[in-house]
């Protein structure tokens, strides 16, 4: 097996399962996250940056994200809640209660769609994998407190789309 | 529609952040994800071999491909000094462990992910040079894979009994359907048996007085993964073999724990272990 193949692999089984998890909660499709996972690999295998990254698990996080959200751009998913998949979402009133909701998580992870791309990566590791900002600083290579400063301006600019959307 | 504050979006994130995919569904979406990776990049690898053949077959970049291979040799003995095992004993557990035709063995792998949350899963695996090998694979007591390697026919069988699918996969020019690959234990063997070891003296596992070494090295479970290997002192034949791998990323270590073990060395495998028998309801899946 030649080094490179057995470098791929490492990653998929080392960080695989936290690559799916991400793919998951960024799609909420949990039929769609194994083709999803196989075309991320497939990027990382054709991709000569990845053999470059100083750190491939970080290389490979971005990669994902930016996957995700191509993903959603092609399908502009709305109404799709999970299928029974999601057993944390706190909603016990109604069909009706769980269509608004997953609305409102669909309308969310659109609006993040608009962001820049880095703006983009941080808010999905900060908010949706909760990592800290010196976690982030390190995985993007910048200063903690500009990654503070990049969360806080793209809380405006997440409510100034969401509110826009409402009208 | 909840009024759309800092609060209202914080809670959304929380909401999608709190989501886990089954750990079914993630243990079916890796292993499709790295047969398939393993399939592509071996095309891959064809495909460069071909490139080699190309090249070799022109007069002037054979003996340029040559000159070439005889400077490496020459410099990677000069700095290495060559291959060093450095006990016979343990170099008669390969040499032995060679000469069986057919042996068995359950595996467990345990991967830790974020939050301590441990995925298990079990095999049973039968390795036989006549036929090839098959492995079933285990989670929470049921199987949702099973494979069989065919080397003599030239196919690998993937089935997953719980979707009813199965894919089979040529295996024509590919390497390990040549000899062995990183599904027999013996290869990890000699990954542990090849370079540096430390000897860990005498135990006993299931009332087998074995002796022990371990290997640091860049295995299977990434860099810096710990191999053990306790061998019977009696047969000089392995009882357990252990890997576990800690790879940093992003911050993080997270462990992969590989235990091989209830080795049966040399003994007698019917043909009809390796017969896939694909129930005619199966669909088969394309590659």
């Amino acid at each position: 097996m030649i080094e490179r193949q057995k470098k791929i692999l490492q990653l998929l089984d080392t960080s695989g399962p936290r690559l799916h998890r991400l793919l998951a909660r960024l799609t909420r499709r949990e039929d769609v996250v194994g083709d999803l996972l196989q075309e991320l690999f497939l990027r990382l295998w054709n991709s000569k940056a990845f053999d470059k990254a100083e750190d491939p698990f970080a290389y490979a996080y971005r990669t994902a994200i930016n996957l995700a959200f191509e993903w959603r751009r092609q399908q502009q998913i709305r109404n799709q809640p999970l299928e029974g998949n999601c057993p944390v979402v706190q909603d016990n009133s109604s069909v009706l209660g769980k269509m608004v909701q997953a609305e409102e998580l669909e309308q969310i992870l659109d609006a993040i769609l608009r962001l820049s791309d880095l703006t983009r990566d941080v808010v999905v590791m900060r908010y949706i994998e909760q990592a800290s900002y010196e976690e982030i600083a390190q995985r993007l290579d910048k200063e903690p407190q500009y990654m503070r400063s990049v969360c806080s301006k793209a809380m405006a600019r997440l409510r100034e789309l969401l509110a826009s959307e409402k009208v | 529609m909840s009024k759309i504050d800092e609060k209202e979006i914080k809670r959304r994130f929380e909401v999608i952040s709190r989501f886990e995919p089954s750990p079914e569904v993630t243990v079916r979406d890796l292993e499709r994800a790295r047969d398939n990776l393993i399939e592509r990049t071996t095309d891959w690898q064809k495909r460069q071999q071909n490139i080699w053949r190309i090249i070799m077959k022109s007069k002037i970049t054979k003996i340029a491909a040559a000159a070439v291979i005889i400077v490496a040799v020459i410099l990677g003995l000069t700095i290495t000094g060559g291959p060093d095992i450095a006990s016979v004993t343990w170099a008669e557990v390969i040499e032995k462990v060679e000469q069986i035709p057919a042996l068995s063995f359950d595996m467990t792998t345990e991967i830790t992910y974020p939050g301590n949350e441990k995925l298990t899963i079990q095999s049973e695996n039968y390795v036989a040079g006549d036929y090839g090998t098959k492995s079933s694979l285990y989670m929470n007591g049921e199987v949702f894979v099973v494979k069989y390697r065919l080397p003599n026919k030239n196919l690998a069988y993937i089935i997953r009994p719980k979707d009813k699918t199965y894919m089979c996969i040529d295996l024509s020019d590919e390497q390990p359907a040549k000899g062995q690959d990183t599904d027999d234990p013996r290869t990890w063997l000699k990954m542990i048996l090849s370079g540096d070891y430390t000897k860990l003296g005498h135990k006993t596992i299931d009332g087998i007085e074995v002796e022990g070494i371990e290997s640091n090295t860049s295995g299977i479970a990434g860099k810096d993964t710990i191999m053990r290997l306790w061998v019977d002192i009696e047969t000089n034949l392995p009882v357990r073999i252990e890997v576990e791998g800690q790879k940093m990323e992003a911050g993080e270590k997270r462990p992969h724990r590989f235990l091989t073990e209830n080795f049966q060395w040399n003994v007698g495998l019917d043909e009809s272990i390796f017969e896939p028998n694909i129930p005619p309801d199966y669909k088969m899946k394309e590659r």
